[in-house]
């Protein structure tokens, strides 16, 4: 053997057990890896960066979870399958995460739910409102009992979403209803509940897709439909245009329902305080929903220069806490293990409490993640419904008696 | 219902016809089939976003300013991207439309997809034949009439619109009788990139801002062309409000999803059965 060679061999005898027991050595003290999954350039997305990361910055100043610390590694999904999909599987076997949260587009979460769940992986959906994906975990525990959510599903909200409606219904004494809805996944199970629930009152009912720059011809299907309310369901852009378009035209009807783009801190700036009397349901607003909200929305805002916006704050901020909370219970970052911590959840969040059903979705109600809408009125979200945790007036539109 | 298609049909008649007028302009005079004229639409409307709420200026200024810097890019583009290619069609098919894809990714890179607004430049509105019209829609009517009456005066009373159409007519004679035909080339890129930024810059404030929104104008742009016939203002003026209104009508009594495939139906129905459009030469040819 000549001299080069002996080190060769050497150098290998000395690194295979180093390879062999080092690297779960070092795995286990590094820091504990949480993918983020979301389209971070939009406001839903935004809110899962900023509410995740200020998480974790508390989670690690107050020592991390089983002595070690968290860090987030961000993968941008540009609300589409297929770049869903490259994130994700850069997540697994790349920066080799060790649990996935996020995700703002049901579409996404759909596509790269059966990955997570074939690596073994936990994937804790902090926005995606399909009932598809839970579906999924009653079907097929076995392989999809890795996914949870901290968001309520499509059907959940269309429970609440009636609630609300029937309340203004009778309130405002208005009883024909038009329904502007997006066409995507998460929607259809709100709109055919909200067809049976209203029947002859349902006087339009408009689909439009999720990328409409223009939604002046819906606007005056609504108008000649002589409807008194608009319930509104879209969750992308298209929320801005027709915000704009309905004040312009002055359409003579109450909006309600759910405007993704509204829930951002930018609508007023984006309408030109069109939005005046624009109302929306919103997850996550200013009232005393438990003793965590109000310092949450405080702290942030001192944070990041602006309120939480999308719906997805809330329920990512809680999503990493509870996820904190079963690797502090199951001792370990084993899936199966963690499966059943996060089973046993009972946490009580900024969003409210949360407990998992057995379709491993939040369970909806009061007690649970309460059902808050907010208005504009001159530049603030003001919560106006429900009645118990309102913090102004609802307001009528200046051209609306 | 019937008020609402006339209209609105109306409005966008009149910012599709210029629309189509800057796209027939650089297509007609230097047979340049401009896949990159959406994406000067959407130039000037992230310009006024930009110089509005990052730089504070009016309104209208802005307006001004966008409409003449996007001409300008232009210009820059035609020189440098399309000049050394512009002898093959097809060449220039595909470097336009890079082009259109490279300035759309630079527009998400810029500024990410979340759509922006670009302010209204007349606020309010009022009711006409019980159909309430903004303020800033009545104006886009009143502003691309003029432009059109403009562009007009320009080619019939001007030396350089006299030469433009000397060159869209034959630019070898027009060569020999010693007009600058290169000149010419570059006056009808920034005159046709000037249109698409005006219009662009006049819907942008009832509709919104996002980087894929350079499309849809092209497809308007291109169907009213083809239906229009080339080399005739008056047929690319009638075939705009024929578009306009096929929208309008399929959008109000069938589905507003609809919109863009009746677009889609006129220009392969015209390029099937009537390929030389209404009026003027074809675009096949």
């Amino acid at each position: 053997m000549d001299r080069s060679a002996f080190v060769r061999a050497v150098a290998l005898a000395l690194a295979l057990p180093a390879l062999a027991l080092g690297a779960p050595a070092l795995a286990q003290t590094g820091p504990i890896k949480v993918g983020v999954i979301g389209p971070f350039k939009l406001t839903p997305g935004r809110d899962i960066q900023e509410a995740s990361t200020l998480a974790v910055e508390e989670i690690n100043a107050a020592g991390g979870v089983l002595g070690r610390k968290l860090q987030l590694v961000f993968a941008e999904t540009e609300q589409s399958p297929e770049k869903g999909k490259t994130a994700v599987e850069r997540l697994l076997f790349v920066d080799k995460v060790d649990v996935i949260i996020g995700e703002h587009r049901s579409e996404v979460s759909l596509a790269v739910q059966p990955i997570i769940a074939e690596n073994k992986k936990i994937f804790l959906s902090t926005g995606t409102a399909s009932p598809l994906l839970s579906d999924n975990v009653l079907k097929d525990y076995a392989k999809y009992k890795y996914y949870f959510r901290t968001f309520l599903n499509a059907n959940q909200m269309a429970e609440q979403m009636q609630l609300q409606l029937t309340d203004m219904m009778s309130t405002y004494k208005r009883e024909r209803v038009a329904v502007i809805a997006e066409t995507a996944v998460w929607v259809e199970p709100i709109v055919t509940a909200l067809k049976q629930s209203l029947g002859s009152r349902l006087v339009a009912l408009e689909r439009v897709s999720t990328n409409a720059k223009d939604l002046s011809v819906e606007l005056s299907r609504v108008q000649s439909a002589k409807a008194q309310i608009v319930f509104v369901i879209l969750a992308a852009d298209a929320g801005l245009p027709f915000a704009r378009q309905w004040a312009d035209r002055q359409i003579p009807a109450l909006v309600t329902g759910y405007t993704v783009m509204a829930q951002s801190d930018r609508f007023w700036e984006q309408t030109e305080g069109r939005a005046q009397a624009f109302m929306t349901w919103k997850h996550g607003v200013r009232a005393p929903i438990s003793p965590k909200t109000i310092p949450y929305w405080d702290r942030y805002t001192k944070k990041y220069g602006h309120v939480p916006g999308a719906y997805t704050n809330f329920a990512t901020y809680d999503g990493v806490y509870i996820l904190v909370d079963a690797i502090r219970r199951a001792g370990s970052l084993d899936s199966d293990a963690l499966v059943k911590a996060l089973e046993a959840t009972d946490h009580v969040g900024v969003s409210g409490r949360i407990k998992f059903s057995k379709r491993h979705d939040p369970e909806a109600g009061p007690e649970f993640l309460p059902f808050t809408y907010i208005q504009w009125n001159k530049g603030e979200m003001v919560t106006v419904w429900p009645p118990k945790m309102k913090t102004g007036e609802m307001q009528m539109p200046a051209w609306i008696k | 219902m019937l008020a609402d298609i006339v209209i609105f049909g109306t409005i966008w008649g009149a910012i599709y016809t210029i629309l189509a007028l800057g796209f027939t302009l650089i297509f007609g005079v230097a047979r340049i089939l401009n896949l990159a004229y959406g994406a000067m639409y959407l130039v000037a409307s992230y310009l006024i976003y930009t110089l509005v709420t990052r730089f504070g200026m009016p309104a209208p200024v802005a307006w001004l300013l966008a409409v003449a810097a996007t001409a300008l890019a232009g210009m820059l583009l035609y020189r440098l991207f399309i000049f050394p290619l512009r002898d093959t069609l097809g060449r220039v098919l595909i470097v336009t439309a890079g082009m259109a894809i490279f300035l759309q990714e630079v527009a998400v890179l810029l500024y990410s997809t979340e759509p922006r607004y670009v302010p209204t430049l007349l606020p309010g509105s009022l009711e006409f034949l019980g159909v309430r019209i903004t303020h800033q829609q009545l104006l886009t009517l009143v502003v691309a009439f003029a432009l059109v009456a403009l562009l007009h005066l320009f080619l019939e009373r001007t030396r350089y619109g006299r030469e433009l159409r000397a060159v869209a007519q034959d630019a070898e004679m027009a060569s020999l009788m010693g007009i600058p035909v290169e000149r010419t080339y570059l006056v009808a890129m920034g005159l046709s990139t000037a249109l698409a930024a005006a219009a662009g810059a006049l819907v942008a404030p009832f509709l919104t801002v996002s980087p894929e929104m350079g499309w849809s104008p092209l497809l308007v742009a291109f169907t009213v062309v083809v239906l229009g016939g080339l080399g005739s203002l008056w047929g690319t003026i009638l075939a705009a409000f024929i578009v306009a209104y096929a929208e309008m009508f399929t959008a109000y009594l069938i589905s507003p999803q609809l919109r863009d495939a009746a677009t889609f139906a006129i220009m392969i129905g015209t390029l099937v059965f009537r390929p030389h459009g209404l009026f003027g030469k074809g675009i096949v040819e």
